[in-house]
Parts: C-alpha cells; sequence; structure tokens
C-alpha cells in the first residue's frame, strides 16, 4: 500500500472511531446517567447536542468531496 | 372545522402541485431512466427536499407527535438516533450508490443487488421483501390523512374520503411525470412541512406559554416525567435500530440516491436533508409535549394533533393540516412511485429480459394505479399505532442489510447469502410481530437481524463468490479516491 492510501485509510479509520462513539454514547448514557433526569438540560439536551456534533462532523467530511472534470 | 375549509385548503394545495406537475412533464425526457430517476439530472435542493419531504412522513406530525404524546423525550432519543444514523450512511455509502449508479446504469437498488450478486432473482426477491413491508408503511400514510381529516372536521369529513382523496392526489403526482413530479412537488411540500410546523410551534409557544421560557417551565413543572427516559432499553433499541438503517434499507430513499446530476449536488442533498431533520424533529416533540400539557386525558396518541389544532385559530390550523397532508402524500408518491419502478424492472423486466424499454415503462406506469390502490385498501384496516407499523415496516426491510453492505465492502458476499439472509429474515421478522413474539423483550427486527447476518455470512462461505465482484468495488473503490471520498 502506498503512503498517500495509508494516510486516506489512517484517516477513514479516525472517522469510523468518531462516529462509533457518538452512536455508542447515544444509547448508553440517556439509560444510565441522564435516565431520571426530569429537566431539559436531561436527556433532551445531551440527544440535541450530540446530534448537533454529528451534523457538524459530516459537514466537514463532506468537504473533501469534490466533482472531477470528465469523470 | 368546517369541511368546506378542509376541502378548500386541499384544493388549493392540490392546484399548486399539479401546476408544478405539469412543468416537469414538459421538461420530461423518454424512457426508463428519464421517468423513474429523472435522468440522474436533479439539483442539490430538489434533491435535498426530496429526499427530506419522502423519509419524513404523515409518522412525524401525526405519529411523533403521538408517541411523545404518551412516551415523553424518549421518542425524541428514537428519532434523533436515526437522524444521527442517516448522516452517518450518507457520507459513506451514497457516493457509492452514485458511483455504481452512474457506471452500471441502475434505476433500482433491487437492481443494484441482483446484478452485483449476478442473480436476477436476487433483485426479485428483495422487490417482493420490499412490497410486503412498504405497502403496511404507505397505509400509514393513509392513516395519518384519514385520522386528521376526521378528528378536525368532527367526523364532518371521514376517515374514508380523506383516504380516496389522497390516493387520487398521490396517484396523479407519480403518474404524470414520474420522479421528476414527485422531486418537485415534493420540494413544495417539504417547504410547506418545515414553515406550517414552525408556525404552529411558535403560535402555540407564545401565545399559551407565554415564550420559550414559559414553555420549559410549564413541561418542567407540570409534565416532568415526560423528560425522562420513559421507554425500556430494548423498546427504545428494537424501535431505533431498524430505523437507524433507514437510509440504506428503503428503497423509496436509496433510490434517490441516484438522482444527484453531480458530486455537488450530492453533497447538498446530504447537507439540506440533515438540517431539515433536525429542526423538524425538535419542532415535533416540542409540539407533543405541549400536546400533553394543553390537551390531556386522550385515549388515542394519534389524536394528540388533531387535538391539538383544535385549540388554535382556523386558518393556522388549515396551513398545518395542509402540512402534514403533503409530508403523506410527498412519502406516498415517493413510495408508489418506487414499488413501481422496482415491479417493472427487478421483476417484469427479470421475467422478461428480451422486452423492450418501451414497453416496460408501461408496465411501471401501469402498476402506479395498482400500488395506490393496494396501500389504500390496507389502509381500511386501521392496524393498530401509526408509529408501530412504521417500526414493522423498517423491521422488516432491515433484513436486506448485510446483502447491502456486502455489495460495497465484501467481495466473498454471495447470492445464495443474499437470498438466504432476506427470505428468512424477512418470514422471521414478519412471523415474530404477528404473533407478537419478542423473545427476552427484544423486538423482532433485533432478533432478525442476528440471523439473517449469519445466514449471509455462513451461506455465502459455503457457495462459490459472484465473477465480477472484485472488479465492481475496485471501480467504485478508484471513483471514490479520485472524488476524494
Amino acid at each position: 500500500m502506498s503512503q498517500a492510501s495509508c494516510k486516506i485509510a489512517a484517516g477513514k479509520l479516525w472517522w469510523l472511531l468518531w462516529f462509533t462513539f457518538f452512536v455508542i454514547i447515544d444509547f448508553v448514557l440517556p439509560y444510565t446517567l441522564l435516565k431520571d433526569v426530569p429537566r431539559f438540560f436531561g436527556a433532551y439536551l445531551f440527544w440535541a447536542v450530540i446530534t448537533s456534533v454529528v451534523i457538524a462532523s459530516v459537514m466537514v467530511y463532506l468537504r473533501s468531496w469534490r466533482d472531477v472534470e470528465g469523470s | 372545522m368546517e369541511a368546506a375549509w378542509i376541502y378548500l385548503a386541499i384544493l388549493v394545495w392540490f392546484a399548486a402541485g399539479c401546476i408544478l406537475s405539469h412543468f416537469a412533464r414538459k421538461q420530461m425526457g423518454k424512457g426508463v431512466a428519464d421517468y423513474f430517476i429523472a435522468n440522474r439530472r436533479l439539483g442539490g435542493f430538489i434533491s435535498s427536499m426530496t429526499y427530506s419531504a419522502t423519509t419524513y412522513s404523515a409518522f412525524m406530525m401525526v405519529g411523533l407527535v403521538g408517541l411523545t404524546y404518551t412516551a415523553g423525550i424518549a421518542s425524541l432519543g428514537f428519532e434523533l438516533t436515526y437522524l444521527m444514523g442517516t448522516g452517518i450512511l450518507l457520507v459513506v455509502f451514497a457516493p457509492r450508490f452514485w458511483l455504481a449508479g452512474r457506471r452500471y446504469g441502475y434505476i433500482t437498488p433491487a437492481q443494484l443487488l441482483g446484478e452485483r450478486y449476478e442473480s436476477p432473482l436476487v433483485g426479485a426477491v428483495a422487490t417482493v421483501l420490499c412490497l410486503c413491508m412498504l405497502v403496511p408503511y404507505a397505509s400509514v400514510q393513509f392513516m395519518g390523512i384519514g385520522y386528521l381529516v376526521e378528528g378536525l372536521s368532527g367526523g364532518a369529513v371521514t376517515y374514508l374520503i380523506g383516504t380516496v382523496i389522497a390516493t387520487a392526489i398521490a396517484f396523479i403526482y407519480a403518474w404524470w411525470a414520474g420522479m421528476r413530479s414527485v422531486a418537485w412537488t415534493d420540494s413544495l411540500q417539504a417547504v410547506v412541512m418545515l414553515a406550517t410546523s414552525v408556525f404552529l410551534l411558535l403560535f402555540i409557544v407564545f401565545t399559551f406559554f407565554g415564550g420559550f421560557g414559559g414553555y420549559a417551565a410549564s413541561v418542567e413543572t407540570a409534565i416532568p416525567s415526560y423528560l425522562t427516559v420513559k421507554w425500556s432499553f430494548p423498546l427504545f433499541l428494537g424501535l431505533s435500530l431498524p430505523w437507524f438503517f433507514f437510509a440504506l434499507t428503503n428503497p423509496q430513499v436509496t433510490q434517490r440516491l441516484f438522482i444527484p446530476r453531480s458530486i455537488g449536488s450530492m453533497k447538498n442533498m446530504v447537507r439540506g436533508f440533515i438540517i431539515f431533520g433536525f429542526i423538524y424533529t425538535i419542532i415535533v416533540t416540542l409540539l407533543g409535549l405541549a400536546a400533553r400539557i394543553m390537551v390531556p386525558g386522550l385515549e388515542v396518541a394519534d389524536m394528540a394533533m388533531p387535538a391539538l389544532l383544535g385549540k388554535v385559530p382556523v386558518l393556522l390550523a388549515l396551513l398545518v393540516f395542509v402540512g402534514i397532508v403533503a409530508a403523506a402524500v410527498s412519502t406516498l408518491t415517493s413510495i408508489i412511485l418506487t414499488l413501481s419502478s422496482m415491479c417493472s424492472r427487478d421483476i417484469y423486466k427479470a421475467l422478461s429480459p428480451t422486452s423492450s424499454e418501451e414497453r416496460e415503462l408501461v408496465v411501471g406506469k401501469m402498476i402506479i394505479p395498482v400500488m395506490a390502490v393496494v396501500c389504500f385498501a390496507f389502509a381500511q384496516l386501521r392496524l393498530e399505532l401509526i408509529a408501530v407499523l412504521s417500526s414493522m415496516a423498517s423491521a422488516g426491510l432491515l433484513m436486506q442489510l448485510p446483502a447491502i453492505v456486502g455489495v460495497f465492502f465484501w467481495k466473498r458476499g454471495t447470492a445464495a447469502g443474499a437470498l438466504a439472509s432476506m427470505i428468512a429474515g424477512g418470514i422471521i421478522v414478519g412471523g415474530m410481530f404477528i404473533l407478537g413474539w419478542y423473545p427476552l423483550g427484544h423486538w423482532p427486527g433485533i432478533w432478525g437481524l442476528a440471523i439473517c447476518c449469519i445466514l449471509f455470512v455462513g451461506v455465502s462461505l459455503l457457495t462459490k463468490p459472484p465473477r465480477r465482484a472484485e472488479a465492481f468495488i475496485n471501480h467504485v473503490n478508484e471513483k471514490l479516491r479520485e472524488h476524494g471520498m
């Protein structure tokens, strides 16, 4: 594998770990720490914030996509 | 609300959609690709709006409001988990579908499965599975409209009349100019859906609660338990998991991954959709909590939105009503059109490979009214809660997941593996839902997915892999690198 390919693969792995982290806490935290917090700043805010972070991450991920002339 | 107002509102909205449909037809070319996927020529805004309107249906303003009304914010977690999953899946799979579609000329997601696994039977089985699961899901849209008109008019406009009107409109939008018409009317409908829900939320919050501060304080003091997570974990997982993979397993949305005209358009499609989805979800769940305070004690949760609309001025209620009908019809038209394209491409064309493109198109167009009537008839059964029915459909469609992932990531996956996983998974999930069987408290989708993953891998390893799998995956990967993906 070339150095450039290794760099791309490492970048993808990083993204995979990043997104996986958010998916796991999306299921775990509201059912542990936040389950019985009767406030908007409990599970409600948590879900809203981590979804916002994932959306922002998707926006960053999309920046490298480009059209290629004649492709 | 008087029946005349309801008819007038539908008429005005329908006329606007017809105008768009008419102009869409003027731009329509010839052939199957033009009719069913707009010749892969749609821009980013239209693509994002049709993706949003197809995804978000009457389930949101009727079903999700009802779920929040009964279960509190667990419904928010469920819907945002779906959105998060869709965002992640789209960045991984949208370019793969798009590139493969361009290279091999795919019209439907089932065609992709059939050709990649080198077996038309795989495409046909995927189509049958989608038909079995999407007909109940489409009928949910009719049910949403039916309940809504009945509730709003106090019974003057019956459930039956509401669903008949929805059937006629969905048929006309889908049949008149295919995907282009559906995408354009979807765009109008997406804007209407979002705008009307924003107006409703602002009106309710400022009129009945004195602003967002008052709203938050009221919810925290009047119904604090609704801000805790009330669902059991198996229920949350059972509902959320199928929806997490919705973007891959529902053909009416995966077919939309073929339609953007460029990478730039696809980027805008993804961006537009996730922003739309986030705003819409937050609004809908806030409305559900407001309904809990304003109209407590309803026996049928799906009547929460109609009851809420009874508290606002007629004009606003009418606007929101149109927004909900738009949401339902946009999802319906997309499902009907996609299922028709799958029947003609993956069943008719597979059985009759020498038939001409013109003939295939005629068959596809003939299936559109059949699909509309079948979904309408199913809706007359009025089965259970809207949300549960939607989740059953998603769980059934989830059984395609191993085969779809294998298309792009596993050269060793075979047609036999794909067939075994989809057939066994579909039967298991359908049977468990019908029998109400939830072993260890977990939902059918969880068990079905586990079994179909094992079957896909096991049977694939025991059978001969497709000859051109490596070339397919290498081509897609090479193009991904070229486009910086």
